[in-house]
């Protein structure tokens, strides 16, 4: 994983949605965006300019990994599953995003 | 990933399909959506592995535009690299082919040409006679196989219109000497030969082709050749063409008379030795023959006749063999000036893009980055000159087929040789790129501030890098020395071969053989008849001013000799052995060639029936009648007793500047036993109005008679000098091709040098220095160059011209001549050429220069 700056942090989001959407079913680039736009209730829209970059760089680190296949329509499409590594890196990045929202949180509630 | 995107943005276009959104307006939605497709190809193009792959693709397209922008620089080197590269291919696989394996034939290095000597007359290397062979054919406990043969021209009827073929007639196991297997058929054996055995021919692959269309059928078929029926009974493979010319082959008849002949030596014999290959052995083999023949024929005495065998191979290659090793080491030389000036202009290239690279490293681009732009430039022009060199080296294999000797050698359908591409080509290229890659490497050796300050002037760098481009320089011009003093000779030759005097004038006649089919004209008589009539009808041509007949016309190795008597006088001491060519020819030969008749008369149509009547060439007069008149002696030579009627000039026949041979002239008016021979029409018509005409002349006699082979006299003299001129005409190719390509590198290097003392000659100028001083110090350093290079080159051609002996005409290898006029050729070129920049440099405005810095 690229060191974690403050950039990273935002760009760290990113990932971390994808990875989640990844844990949760084996899907592709569209299927993606679509997923995170229904797991938060139209609240986050994934900027699809980024998406696809993101992923890259997650197959390149060895995150996740890619085939071709078919959707139900005969479609071809490129889907993506979690690695091993991946499953790991979700674990991680989800222990250091509790901790970083905590401590936004605990900051701003203060009056 | 062009994929991935387009399934992404239907699924979006899609999904407002179905929320109401019309379609055009869905898709555009989508895609504004997606936020713009190149946006993200770029972006993903950094990441992905294939990037690879497309980004060397940018930079051999940014290489690309980089060589067009300096065109002098990239049409140079790569037509540098071509040129040699191409060259050195086509001939290395020319002598590959006909010094080392003419023939795809396993063994051939066993298999040995005898020759034979006759010192007393001077005779040397000449052919056997079939008793002689069949003497051999005898011996199989000298030899495995024994063969001989010769080649000539049939009318060939039976399979479609009548045709004219060239046959190889032969005598022994020819077949089994070459180890051949028929394609189709079988090969006949030496039995063939035997009286009383039906007529069998074995065709060429070709010929099969062509009369038969490849069918089986065709084996087994009768033809007819000259009137008499064969039999095709075998096909040869198609690879095997030996004689080169052949397509058919047919046995020589051993009957009684052939059996005893031992004076017609027409035919080329081969022997395979018996046992291990041991020249020594064979050697001592062949003296105990031809003691035994001068015992048995000659009486015995002094001076016997010799046997003496050369291998086959070195046999074909024949008169070529020096010529194609000139030719191999001049291949060298260029390819070595090539690649240095190659070096050379990469060189001066670098340091142009010193800075260049200097800025980009500045900017942040990786070392790695940089190499790999290089290399993808590098690999462009190491490329492009590859294929032009392959494109070049298929051109000269034409050239030299078209232009060069013809004969017993193999020139035709020779393949640019895979290895030798490789090897040349390969090492070329690979010295190219290298030098190509050196300002890479150079890069980071190169602080980017001095290379941005764009003078490396002082630094050691710098020196480095003058001292090689001087030397490379020194180097290039020191070859080209080499190659012009080689060429010079080669052009001093030919010209003195041009301007001897073959004995007769070959401008204006034009040559055509002709050939008299034998079921029409079955003996001497009526062929005689029929030349005298066809003669008649053609000399009545308009246009024609004169035409003759003749069979053994100059240069076309077509001869026959045999030995003479002259009755009543006994040879004397030191006199040469009474052996003189035979030629048969019409009236009016020695006007329609220009050969002057010295005394006597020519031949007359009303001879015929007369005495037999003979007129000796000038060489016969001197050698056998020292002092004397023969008109009107008697001589007893070919066709019997006969009495010299005049004596002609000499006329070289085999070869230009050979020794002359004694000859004998008789007139077809008395005998005309060859059913062929050349008719030799002198006009001032062109070919296009003449042939044509004379053709429709011989057709008023006899359509059937066929014209064919149709060249000009001149045609074949040029021809016999064949292989001197191919190495006169590539030598000086190739030496002009070194003298362009020292004179840009020396241009190149003084540009250089002057464009970094730019400064230095600003102030020269600023403190009063005159415009030629400062010329004449630059030119006095490019001379400097040159100078050295030249005495390196002298002295390197001095030790090498000394294995062009065999060669050269009229002019000795360290010919002074040629060597004053290329040293004061290649210091002129330096001059003009180091000239030119200097005075560029001169005209500079000082304050200008100055302000370079």
């Amino acid at each position: 994983m690229s060191p974690r700056t403050t950039t990273d942090a935002l760009r760290g989001s990113l990932d971390l949605l994808v990875l989640k959407t990844l844990s949760l079913e084996c899907t592709h680039g569209w299927g993606i965006s679509q997923r995170i736009q229904q797991l938060s209730a139209g609240v986050l829209e994934v900027n699809q300019g980024s998406l696809y970059p993101a992923l890259q760089r997650l197959e390149k680190d060895g995150l996740i990994y890619s085939r071709w296949g078919t959707t139900e329509n005969n479609r071809r499409a490129r889907y993506y599953e979690l690695t091993r590594g991946g499953r790991r890196a979700l674990g991680q990045e989800l222990a250091s995003w509790e901790r970083f929202s905590a401590g936004l949180e605990a900051v701003l509630r203060t009056s | 990933m062009e994929e991935e995107f387009r399934f992404h943005v239907d699924m979006e276009t899609e999904k407002r399909i179905r929320a109401g959104m019309p379609a055009t307006d869905a898709r555009r939605a989508a895609l504004t959506a997606f936020g713009g497709l190149e946006r993200h190809r770029e972006r993903m193009r950094d990441g992905r592995g294939r990037r690879w792959l497309e980004d060397f693709g940018a930079d051999l397209r940014y290489a690309g535009r980089t060589l067009r922008r300096s065109p002098g620089f990239a049409v140079v080197a790569i037509l540098t690299l071509a040129l040699g590269i191409g060259a050195t291919t086509a001939i290395f696989s020319v002598v590959n082919t006909v010094l080392i394996r003419p023939l795809p034939v396993d063994g051939l290095e066993r298999i040995a040409v005898v020759r034979q000597d006759l010192p007393s007359i001077g005779l040397n290397g000449t052919q056997l006679a079939t008793g002689q062979v069949q003497d051999l054919i005898e011996r199989p406990d000298f030899f495995e196989t024994v063969t001989a043969f010769r080649t000539g021209d049939l009318t060939l009827t039976g399979t479609g219109d009548a045709t004219v073929v060239t046959a190889t007639s032969t005598m022994g196991d020819f077949f089994r000497t070459f180890g051949l297997e028929a394609a189709a058929g079988r090969l006949y054996g030496a039995g063939a030969s035997e009286p009383g055995n039906e007529r069998v021919a074995v065709v060429s692959y070709g010929l099969w082709q062509q009369l038969g269309g490849g069918s089986a059928d065709f084996v087994g078929s009768a033809i007819e050749l000259e009137g008499q029926a064969y039999q095709v009974v075998g096909v040869l493979p198609p690879e095997f063409r030996y004689p080169r010319s052949a397509q058919l082959w047919i046995p020589i008849l051993m009957d009684a008379a052939a059996r005893e002949n031992r004076g017609q030596l027409i035919l080329t014999t081969l022997v395979r030795p018996r046992g291990p290959a041991d020249p020594e052995q064979l050697a001592a083999q062949l003296e105990a023959v031809a003691l035994g023949w001068h015992e048995t024929y000659h009486g015995g005495g002094s001076d016997p006749m010799r046997l003496h065998a050369t291998s086959f191979i070195t046999y074909t290659a024949g008169d070529l063999r020096p010529v194609l090793y000139l030719l191999l080491a001049a291949v060298v030389l260029v390819l070595l000036i090539a690649v240095a000036n190659v070096a050379n202009l990469q060189l001066l290239r670098g340091t142009g893009r010193a800075r260049e690279l200097a800025v980009r490293t500045a900017l942040g681009a990786s070392r790695f980055r940089m190499i790999r732009q290089l290399t993808a430039e590098n690999l462009v022009l190491v490329v492009a000159g590859g294929a032009g060199g392959v494109w070049l080296g298929t051109l000269t294999l034409d050239a030299l087929e078209r232009w060069g000797p013809s004969g017993e050698l193999f020139l035709a359908g020779i393949p640019l040789d895979p290895v030798v591409l490789g090897l040349a080509g390969g090492s070329a290229l690979l010295a190219a790129f290298l030098f190509g890659m050196i300002p890479a490497l150079r890069v980071s050796a190169v602080e980017p501030q001095t290379a941005l300050r764009g003078s490396t002037r002082g630094s050691s760098h710098g020196r480095e890098r003058n001292r090689l481009l001087r030397s490379s320089v020194v180097v290039q011009v020191a070859l080209a020395v080499v190659l012009l003093v080689g060429s010079g000779l080669m052009i001093r030759t030919l010209s003195g071969l041009l301007g001897l005097d073959p004995g007769f004038h070959p401008d204006g006649v034009t040559v055509m053989e002709m050939a008299i089919p034998r079921t029409s004209y079955a003996d001497s008589p009526t062929r005689s008849l029929l030349i005298r009539s066809v003669l008649e009808r053609v000399r009545a041509t308009p246009g024609v001013a004169a035409a003759a007949f003749m069979w053994g016309v100059p240069l076309s190795g077509v001869s026959d000799s045999s030995p003479f008597e002259i009755p009543g006088v006994l040879a004397r001491d030191g006199e040469p052995e009474r052996h003189a060519e035979a030629r048969h020819v019409s009236d009016g030969v020695f006007e329609t060639l220009g050969i002057r008749l010295l005394a006597g008369r020519d031949f007359q149509p009303s001879d015929a029936g007369g005495p037999i009547v003979s007129i000796i060439d000038e060489t016969f007069a001197e050698q056998f009648f020292p002092g004397q008149d023969p008109v009107g002696r008697q001589l007893n030579h070919y066709f019997g007793e006969s009495t010299i009627i005049g004596v002609a000039a000499r006329v070289d026949h085999d070869a230009l500047a050979d020794p002359p041979k004694a000859t004998a002239y008789y007139t077809t008016h008395q005998f005309a036993y060859v059913p062929n021979g050349s008719l030799l029409v002198r006009s001032g018509l062109e070919g296009a109005e003449l042939v044509p005409a004379v053709r429709a002349a011989v057709a008023q006699v006899d359509r059937a008679i066929p014209l064919y082979d149709i060249q000009t006299m001149e045609g074949l003299v040029a021809r016999s000098l064949g292989p001197r001129r191919l190495a006169m005409l590539a030598l000086g190719a190739f030496a002009a091709l070194s003298l362009l390509l020292t004179a840009l590198g020396i241009y190149g290097v003084m540009r250089y040098t002057t464009q970094e003392r730019t400064a230095e000659i600003g102030v020269r100028m600023a403190l009063g220095a005159r415009v030629g001083h400062v010329v004449g110090m630059v030119v006095r350093q490019g001379l400097a160059m040159s100078v050295l290079g030249t005495v390196l080159g002298v002295a390197g051609a001095l030790a090498l011209t000394r294995f062009m002996g065999g060669i050269l005409f009229g002019v000795t290898p360290t010919d002074p001549l040629t060597f004053a006029g290329v040293t004061v050729l290649l210091l002129g070129v330096s001059v003009l050429a180091s000239w030119l920049p200097a005075r560029k440099a001169a005209r500079l405005n000082p304050v200008r220069a100055l302000r370079r810095e």
